[in-house]
């Protein structure tokens, strides 16, 4: 009794001296990113999911040796068998074994310096297997420490901003492979790329202009989780006030507006009042307001500043319920007093939610054919509007030589739309409409062959005998 | 060198040969604007997920827009200059929308189950001019 009494007395000493000895390695370790510089910086050292928390997901204090389904004889793998034993596991969605391979790069400091190395190398020495190998073992890491300390007590943030400056020293398509991990990597709806990374980000961006757009794809992630840039407000304004590093202009502007619905939109709409008519940056920040400012100025700004070809900032902004009021409002008052068909067009194009019947009524009774168009083009693209809406389109049509009609272009491409959407009657007077529009020998050679083009997907090519001469170099063609 | 009086001649010479500049010409060419792709910017990321030391990590992810538009090539006005022509409207062209979505992929060497986006043609979202560059007619 004694004797066990003595053994596990010395036991727990080993024990204990173990667990100094632990200790104080990890006080003695310092390279460029190990030891706990986030807490000397004096940042928090956590502020990200707990899971990076978690000790039962805590890779630094596995046990190599207990992890399952590790692959036969991967132990004796030299590094870059390591990285394409990782890709091969990743390739065929194997987690445990995965997990089994990373856990000797993610939980081992060193490693992961030789793994930047090795993705820094020059491609005719490692293979596309191994590189891909290497960006998922450092993309785990990314994800794992980018929040708090990693293992032997290395810095995690530290490496993170290790891991962003070796971006430009690797080769075009590692370089392109793990910005796709690192801006693919999250936990639930949280990005693995903290908010406190966006100096580094701009950094690189700004020392290399050539590939900014890339580097923009990490601040555009960032973006997605606006309070991970709460803090970066400034930072953000003052990015987009340069304006100068277009591709970083969008992400930034979102996050702000993200953020801060109303002063962000304040800041695009300054911005857009010295935007070239036309640009670049006038059409993404009228798209970034139809995306997130208040739907009141989101409309307001569709009216003034649009040019009638911004389609992706109409549809972001039919998908905002708060905004068909406003879009509806706006229309009806234009239209009261016939005013600015432009604006009018610019409206209807985004009402692609708008009920059916309503978009009709448009088509039916708007004073300008543009409108009108627009109003029959954007019901029928945007839901299947029966034979109801294949016979307004119709009677429409039918109008086409009177005050409130529409041409045989809009009518082709509608019916065209309620072709390839509807099935049954509507389908059917749809083909219909097509075809007398292509046998109508008034119409221009231009609008007949167009309706030509739209039926001969739908219908068997003898059926269209009678249109071989208006086939490109048949007798009627041009005309 | 001299300015003879047998330059002047050839300059209205050739000042002559070119009816089209005139004072009722616009002096304008259509410009060639190429095909593109527009996509929204709310979306969703395509990706294969898996769970690995409790994250997920989204592999091969993208972005995804719910909605993308082909705009056509296209000729246009745009305010470019070009002696003796004139930038004129030809015709319409349409404006095609896609909705997109996820997809799941199997890749069947790797036997592995891959997202991607994948879109589908919704139709005719709206029309553009086309324009052409017409030389201007001698008065």
């Amino acid at each position: 009794m004694k004797h066990i009494l003595l053994c596990g007395v010395a036991a727990l000493i080993l024990g204990l001296l173990l667990l100094r000895m632990r200790g104080h390695v990890n006080s003695a370790s310092s390279t460029s990113w190990s030891g706990s510089q986030a807490a000397a910086r004096g940042e928090p050292e956590t502020t990200g999911p707990d899971l990076l928390l978690d000790p039962a997901t805590d890779i630094s204090r596995s046990d190599v040796a207990a992890q399952p389904d590790l692959p036969a004889d991967s132990a004796d793998l030299d590094l870059a068998g390591l990285l394409a034993a990782i890709a091969r596991a990743e390739a065929a969605g194997d987690e445990r074994s995965l997990e089994g391979l990373l856990v000797r790069i993610v939980g081992d400091r060193s490693r992961l310096q030789d793994v930047l190395a090795f993705l820094e190398s020059d491609e005719g020495q490692t293979s596309a297997v191994e590189r891909r190998g290497g960006v998922v073992a450092i993309a785990v890491a990314f994800a794992r420490w980018s929040r708090g300390d990693g293992p032997e007590g290395l810095d995690g943030p530290g490496f993170c901003e290790a891991v962003l400056q070796s971006l430009p020293r690797q080769p075009r398509e590692s370089r392109e492979l793990l910005i796709g991990f690192l801006v693919g990597t999250d936990h639930g709806e949280v990005p693995a790329i903290p908010g406190r990374m966006l100096p580094a980000i701009l950094s690189l961006c700004r020392q290399h202009p050539d590939e900014a757009a890339s580097y923009a794809r990490l601040l555009d992630r960032l973006g997605q989780d606006p309070r991970a840039l709460a803090d970066h407000r400034g930072e953000l304004m003052s990015l987009i006030l340069e304006g100068q590093d277009e591709p970083l202009v969008g992400p930034a502007l979102r996050a702000l507006l993200a953020l801060d619905p109303s002063s962000g939109a304040a800041t695009a709409r300054s911005l857009l009042d010295g935007a070239p008519p036309g640009s670049a940056l006038q059409k993404l920040l009228v798209k970034s307001i139809a995306v997130s400012a208040p739907a009141a100025i989101a409309v307001e700004v569709l009216v003034a500043a649009s040019d009638g070809s911004d389609f992706a900032a109409y549809a972001e902004l039919a998908r905002r319920p708060e905004a068909r009021e406003e879009l509806r409002n706006r229309y009806n008052a234009l239209v009261a007093a016939n005013l600015d068909a432009r604006a009018r067009r610019n409206l209807v194009a985004s009402m692609s939610r708008e009920e059916t019947g309503t978009l009709l009524g448009i088509g039916g009774t708007d004073p300008h054919l543009e409108v009108r168009r627009q109003a029959f083009l954007t019901a029928s693209v945007s839901r299947d509007i029966g034979l109801e809406g294949l016979r307004s389109i119709r009677d429409a049509y039918a109008r086409r030589a009177a005050q409130g009609g529409i041409d045989a272009r809009c009518a082709v491409l509608s019916a065209s739309n309620v072709a390839l959407r509807s099935t049954g009657p509507a389908r059917d007077e749809a083909l219909g409409l097509l075809g007398d529009i292509a046998r109508d020998a008034s119409l221009s050679s231009f609008e007949r062959q167009l309706a030509l083009s739209k039926l001969r997907p739908h219908v068997p090519r003898e059926s269209l005998a009678d249109l071989e001469a208006l086939e490109p170099g048949g007798s009627q063609a041009g005309k | 060198m001299n300015f003879a009086p047998k330059h002047a001649a050839l300059l209205l010479a050739i000042a002559a040969a070119a009816p089209t500049v005139t004072a009722q010409c616009p002096n304008l060419r259509a410009v060639n604007r190429a095909a593109h792709w527009e996509g929204s910017d709310t979306g969703t990321r395509c990706r294969r997920v898996l769970s690995i030391f409790g994250l997920t990590i989204g592999l091969g992810s993208s972005f995804c827009p719910d909605v993308r538009f082909l705009y056509p090539a296209r000729r246009d006005c745009m305010a470019v200059p070009d002696a003796g022509t004139d930038c004129e409207k030809i015709g319409e062209v349409g404006l095609e929308r896609w909705e997109c979505s996820c997809t799941t992929l199997i890749d069947v060497d790797l036997g592995l189950a891959e997202q991607s986006c994948n879109c589908t043609l919704q139709g005719n979202e709206s029309m553009f001019d086309d324009h052409a560059t017409i030389p201007c007619s001698t008065p």
